[in-house]
């Protein structure tokens, strides 16, 4: 990872324009949350989430994520309701990661054997929110698992697997950076903020398989964001 | 009693623009506590609305959602000055409350500011020492990135302590500069360095989530949050420059028996 000096000054403003850049929608959105009156603020909390349902998890571009999703914001959920979707999109990153060890795509030993452990990982958060959550018997997420499927069979590269995996784990992370600001009892935070912290550092050591460089967005951010987080309206957990 | 009527008409469009500048301010306080604020008891609600109108006890309520959009506010300033600094408090779009936070919230975000401003006097050192530590470009790199990172976050935490009634911090951590002044004394690798800021990364992420709870809103621990993440990454990205690669991360659960104790309090 050779760089001059020019262009690490560059990729620091970058960085920081980047990081600006992401914050202004936040910051229109809040303020229009906070002084619309009751029926505008119903219709623009309806209108979350819309651009979540563009959703692509991948090389293709992640739409900025949204205050609250639809779900979310019409009907506050509960605790249980938040570990059962959280579940939901664990089992279905579990599902990701075997099919892409069984496509035949990945054939470097050193990304198999970290896509085995991720996917470990990701079966201890699955079984761990299931046992949180409203429904016992929570399957792989169909949302996720139906907008990831085609994207895998359609993956030439290995590095087109890497980076839809890259993907999966930055939308992971940014929904458990939404559900903490909703979650109330210890428990659940408890769970959701030692998973949180796991599937930042899975997207960065893929980002790293892609050699991704620092400043790309998403990779390192300055803060952790809600951006590219998964709507349970839109994937709703079984 | 006679009154000029032009007297009385500019009085009265006095009021009236008084009146209309207010209104934005009391509706978003009104929104915060009715609809955002989650944290806010119904009978306190209620005594709000029904038990006459006391300004004080309406900001200590609304203070608590308006934190967070403190620290997010200094994330994302409109502020286009050099080196991505937090605007100062006050120019925040998040409503003031005066004594809004418990002092537990003050505490932790001070001591979380100071933590990181911590941090940034060690990537500092490292990058001034660089070569003399023998530290390659891409590592190089990876700590001016580092350095800004904290930087940021050591603002916006100082602008949640302010916005929560309290006053910021603006020096490294003393428990933590005590505590590890030997070993940044030691430094002599590119390696040594690594490690002891792969350690530094991994205290604070796992501090951040484990002050969590001692934080009174669920939006509060969300902020955490969102800096607890990046310090994450931090850790993965030391990690594979650290020979042989540090396994990152180690376990499916993040723990948190490396966060700070309460003597790190400032």
């Amino acid at each position: 990872m050779e760089i001059s000096e020019r262009d690490l000054r560059a990729l620091v403003a970058d960085i920081d324009d980047q990081h600006r850049a992401a914050m202004d929608t936040f910051t229109e959105d809040n303020r229009a949350l906070i002084f619309e009156t009751g029926a505008s603020r119903r219709k623009f909390l309806a209108g979350l989430g819309v651009g979540s349902a563009a959703l692509v998890i991948g090389s293709a571009a992640m739409p900025v994520g949204r205050l609250v999703p639809r779900a979310w914001s019409q009907a506050a959920p509960s605790d249980g309701d938040i570990a059962t979707f959280a579940a939901s999109v664990e089992y279905a990153a579990v599902a990701a990661y075997e099919a892409a060890a069984k496509s035949g795509k990945v054939k470097t030993k050193a990304i198999l054997d970290a896509a085995t452990a991720f996917a470990g990982q990701h079966k201890e958060h699955g079984d761990a929110f299931k046992a949180a959550g409203t429904n016992k018997s929570v399957a792989a997420n169909k949302g996720v698992l139906d907008m990831v499927t085609p994207q895998l069979t359609a993956a030439k590269t290995e590095n087109d697997v890497v980076a839809l995996a890259y993907g999966l784990e930055n939308a992971a992370a940014a929904t458990y950076i939404f559900a903490l600001g909703v979650l109330t009892t210890e428990a659940a935070y408890n769970a959701v903020a030692s998973v949180m912290p796991v599937e930042a550092q899975h997207a960065v050591a893929l980002g790293l398989v892609l050699g991704k460089a620092l400043d790309e967005k998403g990779f390192l951010p300055s803060f952790e964001t809600k951006d590219g987080a998964l709507d349970p309206a839109k994937f709703p957990a079984a | 009693m006679d009154i000029n009527k032009d007297e009385l008409r500019r009085e009265l469009r006095d009021l009236d623009a008084e009146h209309r500048e207010v209104m934005p301010k009391w509706r978003d306080s009104l929104m915060r506590l009715l609809v955002d604020d989650k944290e806010t008891p119904t009978e306190a609600k209620a005594d709000v609305l029904l038990g006459g109108f006391n300004r004080r006890r309406f900001m200590r309520l609304t203070g608590l959602a308006a934190v967070s959009g403190a620290v997010l506010a200094a994330c994302g300033s409109d502020d286009k000055t050099e080196g991505g600094s937090a605007p100062p408090a006050s120019e925040t779009s998040a409503t003031t409350a005066a004594g809004g936070g418990n002092k537990t919230d003050q505490t932790i975000a001070r001591t979380a500011a100071s933590l990181e401003i911590f941090a940034v006097a060690v990537y500092d050192k490292a990058i001034m020492n660089a070569s003399a530590l023998k530290i390659s470009d891409p590592i190089a790199k990876a700590a001016v990135m580092f350095k800004d990172h904290h930087d940021q976050h050591a603002k916006a935490f100082n602008a949640a302590a302010v916005q929560l009634g309290g006053q910021p911090y603006n020096d490294p951590n003393p428990t933590a500069a005590k505590a590890f002044e030997a070993q940044i004394a030691a430094l002599k690798t590119e390696q040594d360095v690594l490690k002891f800021a792969f350690a530094l990364e991994e205290i604070a992420a796992q501090t951040y989530q484990g002050v969590g709870m001692k934080l009174s809103t669920p939006m509060l621990r969300q902020t955490a949050m969102t800096v607890g993440g990046v310090e994450a990454r931090h850790m993965a990205i030391l990690g594979h420059f650290i020979k042989p690669p540090t396994t990152v991360p180690a376990k499916a659960f993040q723990p948190v028996e490396k966060a700070v104790d309460s003597t790190f309090y400032v």
